[in-house]
């Protein structure tokens, strides 16, 4: 955003940047600004900065191929820099033939949960997928998600 | 004598008048056109303010400001 276009002199005037952090590991973006003034008629500027996540995690899981009637269980560790004051609080698979639940790691203050999921033995055949939706106390990201999938094959028979 | 002095003024003078007229062009100068701002969280906006000032003597257009 742009205080004023025309600046007289011995004035001036400001560029307002705004940049969204989202889905991004290393950030550098730039403005180029394009002047009457013959010596500079194009200025570069440039913002960067390092994104870390605040919720560091695996966004999948695949159970893979298994015979029915064969409980499959899969874990993910999900970590927490230590000065983000954010916590996990629990976890909801939208996978019926998928369990989950939250076990927080001992000796670390919160910041390290272990996300058990399980694919039940009575699954039904075929493929399947869903989501596993984690909530948080973090007003930047309430909910996490995790991708689930698996392929029940039938099972063998005597 | 008065003729050499004469002459040096006349000199001057004309030296002067035909010296170009000093053109006005704006000058933008930046307070920084680089901002870092390290570590940040994801999900986060960065917003910042870059400053610049017209140091020149004609007015100063900023004729586009394109993200790229």
């Amino acid at each position: 955003m742009l205080s004023a276009r025309q600046v007289e002199p011995g004035k001036s005037g400001e560029i307002e940047v705004s940049v969204k952090t989202e889905g991004v590991n290393a950030l550098s973006k730039t403005i180029n600004v394009t002047t009457n003034d013959p010596r500079q008629p194009l200025v570069t500027l440039t913002v960067k900065a390092v994104v870390q996540p605040e919720f560091a995690y695996e966004k999948s899981i695949y159970f893979g191929s298994v015979p029915k009637g064969t409980e499959v269980t899969k874990e993910i560790l999900i970590t927490i820099p230590p000065d983000k004051p954010v916590k996990v609080l629990n976890a909801e698979s939208t996978d019926q033939n998928v369990t989950v639940r939250i076990e927080p790691q001992p000796d670390s203050n919160g910041k390290k949960v272990k996300l058990v999921a399980v694919q039940k033995a009575n699954a039904k055949d075929g493929y399947h997928f869903g989501t596993i939706i984690i909530k948080t106390t973090s007003t930047l990201t309430p909910e996490l998600r995790i991708s689930v999938r698996g392929m029940i094959t039938a099972g063998q028979t005597n | 004598m008065k003729r050499l002095c004469l002459a040096i003024m006349a000199a001057l003078m004309v030296g002067v008048l035909s010296l170009p007229a000093q053109e006005k062009v704006p000058l933008i100068v930046f307070g920084g056109q680089t901002k870092d701002f390290g570590n940040v969280t994801e999900g986060e906006t960065l917003k910042h303010i870059f400053r610049f000032a017209n140091k020149g003597t004609a007015t100063l257009e900023i004729i586009k400001v394109e993200p790229s």
